[in-house]
């Protein structure tokens, strides 16, 4: 593969259906980085993932992986993408030897070696028919198949849903670890933010179809901040500073997206750090403007 | 491509096992029956040309049920659809580095390799039949009907496949319901067959002239009017195989909606 600076590039995507619509969506997946994808149920993260790998057709854009077009370059860049999605998409009645098996025979570069060194490392038995395996268990054979053909992109759908917080940090000490390699990316949809919050160097906010926001995360939430303020402070707050504001008895909590430009406008007032699940919360309400809890 | 190969024969497995061993059984069965006839206490029964007439008919049905039963093993690649629709793994195989047409050509291979087996095991089965019930292998009659029957499980089980890609169906029972229309449809056509026709039919049928129908005389006409279907049987089949081949792919290329 000829060198590439983002794993995946997406640019002004569209897909229609009934009742839904992608909408001019646009962002980057920097090579060597993990990008946290979130929006609510139905926002869209799925449609996309789903059209990234061709499952569905796109109406409009253009995607590249690994500076290819994805629909020319296809199969020579699905040699190189591993897909987890939530659940096992393998039979009940095979087993991982005979993963193993179907695996090598169409991946060039599986490694036999490898995946069985992953099986012992998360204690995955290699005989036991998958239908005996717990949904924790499933998850991780899924990404110990993924890491196995020296993938440079995972891409996964909702992967840690309905795992307990164990497995989800074993899976998330994972990703850590392949990332050391800076040749691989991951892109991950979910809508558990406290994931994203530890992992993601990057992230895309979707919400019913429209992007709201992509960037670095540290960069998003330096620049953003909850500002606290009186009813009557926040009557003197001009509504295009803010993204949206929690009404309660006492006052409010407006979200700024420029926090050094609002510290010098509105002085006095105290701002404060933000995680990406508030920041969601903000988001989604930002079109009434005025949301109570 | 060889990992789909090796995943559709291992999933098929339990099927193709299963129709082998019914295969063997029904066979073992009817020689059961054939020495009783000859020796045992079914031969107490029935009288010498009862007896002739019993032996031509378990003959008659253990040269040709066995080898129909056999050519179905293909028909349980449908199932095998339905249940990639039900894990996901249509989704999951759209990520993999395969082309829809290998898709199509491991399902090919597969249902050629069985139907190659079913005819060599079906024609195996008449001749030591014919070995053990002492009676004449009409050869060619006996392959004749044999690769009918191979031409029709081939037809019906690719009907199948096509009929549950098409309908993305995750229970397969489209599938089986255009099986059982097809049965019934073919049965209520005999039934309403207008009495010339059916006359036509006895006539071609006894065609020596005489009053009794017997099952020889039948096998004997039937076999001789299929003999001119013979290069047909090979050809429809590679047809259905080859068309096959490209309805599936086309099938296995379309994406979700």
């Amino acid at each position: 593969m000829k060198p590439y600076e983002n794993a995946i590039e997406i640019d002004h995507l569209c897909k229609s259906y009934d009742g839904f619509t992608l909408d001019n969506i646009s962002f980057c997946v920097p090579k060597g980085s993990i990008m946290g994808f979130i929006g609510q149920n139905g926002a869209g993260k799925s449609t996309t993932i789903h059209t990234i790998l061709n499952i569905i057709k796109a109406d409009n854009g253009k995607i590249n992986i690994f500076g290819l077009d994805h629909l020319e370059h296809e199969y020579e860049i699905k040699e190189h993408i591993a897909a987890i999605f939530d659940a096992l998409p393998f039979h009940d009645q095979l087993t991982a030897k005979q993963l193993n098996i179907i695996m090598r025979g169409i991946y060039r570069e599986w490694s036999s070696e490898t995946f069985f060194n992953y099986l012992e490392r998360m204690q995955l038995p290699a005989r036991k028919k998958f239908g005996q395996f717990s949904k924790g268990m499933k998850m991780k054979l899924q990404i110990a198949a993924a890491l196995s053909h020296n993938a440079k992109l995972l891409i996964m759908d909702e992967a840690t849903t309905g795992l307990d917080p164990v497995v989800r940090n074993e899976i998330l000490d994972m990703f850590q670890e392949y990332l050391g390699d800076e040749n691989n990316s991951i892109l991950m949809s979910s809508h558990i933010t406290s994931d994203l919050d530890r992992i993601a160097d990057s992230v895309t906010f979707i919400h019913k179809g429209k992007l709201l926001l992509s960037g670095y995360k540290d960069d998003i939430l330096e620049t953003h901040a909850i500002m606290k303020c009186t009813k009557k402070e926040y009557a003197d707050i001009d509504p295009a500073d803010m993204i949206s504001a929690r009404i309660n008895d006492f006052g409010a909590e407006v979200l700024v997206a420029d926090r050094k430009a609002c510290e010098l406008k509105y002085k006095g007032l105290l701002l404060e750090s933000t995680v990406l699940e508030e920041l969601m919360r903000y988001y989604v309400n930002a079109e009434k403007k005025e949301w109570t809890i | 491509m060889i990992g789909l190969l090796y995943r559709e024969l291992y999933l098929q497995r339990k099927s193709i096992t299963a129709l082998i061993s019914v295969f063997f059984v029904f066979i073992g069965l009817m020689l059961l029956v054939y020495l009783s006839l000859q020796c045992g206490n079914l031969g107490i029964l029935y009288n010498a040309e009862d007896k002739a007439q019993m032996t031509e008919v378990i003959r008659t049905i253990n040269t040709y049920f066995p080898a129909f039963l056999i050519m179905m093993m293909p028909a349980a690649s449908f199932e095998i659809v339905a249940s990639d629709y039900r894990v996901g793994w249509m989704r999951f195989q759209r990520c993999l580095p395969c082309k829809p047409a290998q898709y199509a050509a491991v399902k090919i291979i597969l249902m050629a390799a069985e139907l190659l087996l079913g005819l060599l095991l079906g024609l195996g089965n008449a001749y030591i039949s014919s070995l053990v019930f002492g009676l004449d292998l009409d050869f060619s009659g006996t392959l004749v009907l044999i690769l009918l029957m191979m031409t029709l499980c081939c037809t019906m089980s690719m009907l199948s496949i096509l009929l549950t890609l098409l309908l993305r169906s995750k229970s397969g029972n489209a599938a089986g319901i255009l099986i059982i229309a097809l049965y019934v449809g073919a049965m209520i056509a005999l039934m309403l067959m207008p009495d010339s026709a059916m006359e036509k039919l006895e006539h071609f049928l006894n065609g020596d002239g005489n009053d009794e129908l017997t099952i020889a005389g039948m096998v004997s006409r039937i076999s001789g009017f299929l003999k001119t279907l013979l290069p047909w049987c090979i050809s429809i089949t590679a047809g259905v195989l080859i068309g096959g081949f490209f309805a599936m792919t086309a099938l296995f290329k379309r994406r979700e909606n």
